[in-house]
């Protein structure tokens, strides 16, 4: 999985913001405001990923423990399928 | 002080020029006005480089506007690498010049919101207003092609003496393009900013037609609650921001002129700064440096009618082209706002209408 590439990251102060761009607009339906955790996973995933993958981004990145760093991970996976902003392989 | 300004909301003039010679254009300059004022437009690559400064600093939206923007031979080039930083694009057009070319590149980048202006349901109103008849069929044409990009679309009106009469029609025209399509209209037609040549005084409502066509409506619905139940109302003057202009203007949001030039809103012509020698992110900072204290008008302190009133900096240097001038068309529709709605409850026999 990777994100779409009609979303744009932008951090403006200490704000994360992803901007949809092209065909993303209508779905979108507006920007999304994101934490700084939701951010880096943002970037991470410019670059195809599995789950177990990211998961351990995450664990190395913030040295959470495997099942925090989980849930936290397929919660926000699941809000940024909900906004077409992640592409999964079929 | 001034420690939360940030330059979230941005506008770019990207021409004063305009295909349509509409008689209440706030903007408008022809090139012979342009050149024989010794100025120019910024190039393509002085607006690409300003937006991307702009986007550095931490600009989020930002609106492109003219004139009309379409209008200018680069404007595809421009607008499509400004699309690509990730601003949220509002794009302002008279949708009178949407050829192939420029549907292809808003196919590819569509903007997040595209504001219509339309001004005549028909040829005969584009004529008088607009100064071209054959514009009602381009601006037809080109809001066909619009309405089929995934954009939102706001399709803006303005009501003057050669309009008025046909509002109704607009709007129903309006609706007519789409079901999600919405529709706004100016609340008031100032005066000609900086350079502008529009005649405006000779086109716009008096006070008193732009009251009673503002809220005309509203006041009929006020006039049958007042029957049915009396209510009470309610005055409370909100204070204002002792911050510049008391608005986002130069907190949160700027224009960049079609010469070049940051200002705190489009309606301003005094008070700037120059991004092009000195750098967005110097000309941002440095814009509130030029912006005097904005005491209270004398004439105003205890006008009995400023709670109806609007004006704002802004506005008074579009009046007057002084930000401490007398404003005489709002004080005229401030008095005559404050005369009907006298008028309107003591009609009624209510005892409700205090403190004005």
């Amino acid at each position: 999985m990777r994100v779409n590439q009609n979303f744009v990251l932008r951090k403006i102060r200490d704000a994360y913001i992803i901007v949809p761009l092209g065909e993303a607009i209508k779905k979108a339906n507006g920007i999304m405001v994101l934490n700084e955790t939701g951010a880096y996973i943002f970037e991470v995933l410019q670059e195809e990923k599995g789950f177990e993958e990211l998961v351990s981004c995450i664990m190395r990145e913030y040295e959470v423990p495997l099942e925090i760093a989980k849930s936290d991970a397929s919660d926000f996976l699941e809000e940024l399928k909900t906004f077409g902003i992640l592409m999964e392989e079929e | 002080m001034h420690e939360e300004r940030i330059p979230l909301n941005g506008t770019f003039e990207l021409t004063a020029r305009c295909n349509l010679k509409c008689k209440m254009c706030l903007v408008r300059v022809d090139e012979d006005t342009i050149s024989s004022l010794g100025l120019r437009e910024l190039t393509t690559k002085e607006w690409i480089d300003l937006a991307k400064q702009a986007r550095d600093c931490g600009t989020l939206q930002l609106l492109l506007t003219g004139g009309e923007p379409m209008l200018r031979k680069d404007f595809c080039e421009i607008y499509t690498e400004i699309y690509k930083m990730g601003f949220v694009i509002v794009l302002y057009t008279n949708a009178t010049l949407v050829s192939d070319k420029v549907m292809d590149a808003l196919e590819k980048c569509p903007p997040h919101q595209i504001g219509i202006s339309v001004y005549g349901s028909n040829p005969s109103i584009y004529d008088k207003v607009c100064g071209s008849g054959n514009a009602f069929y381009r601006m037809l044409d080109g809001v066909k092609k619009l309405t089929t990009l995934p954009s939102s679309i706001n399709i803006r009106t303005t009501i003057i003496k050669d309009n008025i009469e046909d509002y109704k029609n607009i709007y129903m025209l309006a609706k007519s393009f789409g079901e999600d399509i919405t529709f706004s209209r100016s609340r008031i037609v100032c005066r000609t900013t900086r350079h502008g040549i529009a005649e405006v005084d000779a086109c716009r409502l008096s006070p008193e037609e732009n009251i009673d066509f503002i809220y005309g409506a509203y006041l009929e619905r006020l006039s049958k609650d007042l029957i049915d139940k009396p209510i009470e109302i309610e005055y409370t003057v909100e204070e204002k921001k002792s911050e510049l202009f008391g608005c986002d203007a130069g907190i949160q949001s700027y224009t960049i002129t079609w010469d070049g030039k940051l200002i705190g809103c489009q309606l301003l012509g005094e008070f700037m700064t120059d991004p092009l020698t000195e750098g967005f992110e110097k000309a941002w900072e440095t814009f509130v440096e030029t912006v005097p204290e904005l005491k209270q008008i004398d004439a105003c302190r205890d006008c009995k009618y400023k709670l109806f009133c609007m004006a704002c900096p802004a506005l008074r240097y579009c009046e007057t082209k002084s930000l401490f001038g007398n404003p005489k068309y709002l004080c005229r529709e401030a008095e005559y706002s404050h005369k009907i709605l006298e008028k309107l409850i003591s009609t009624k026999g209510s005892e409700i209408y205090e403190n004005v």
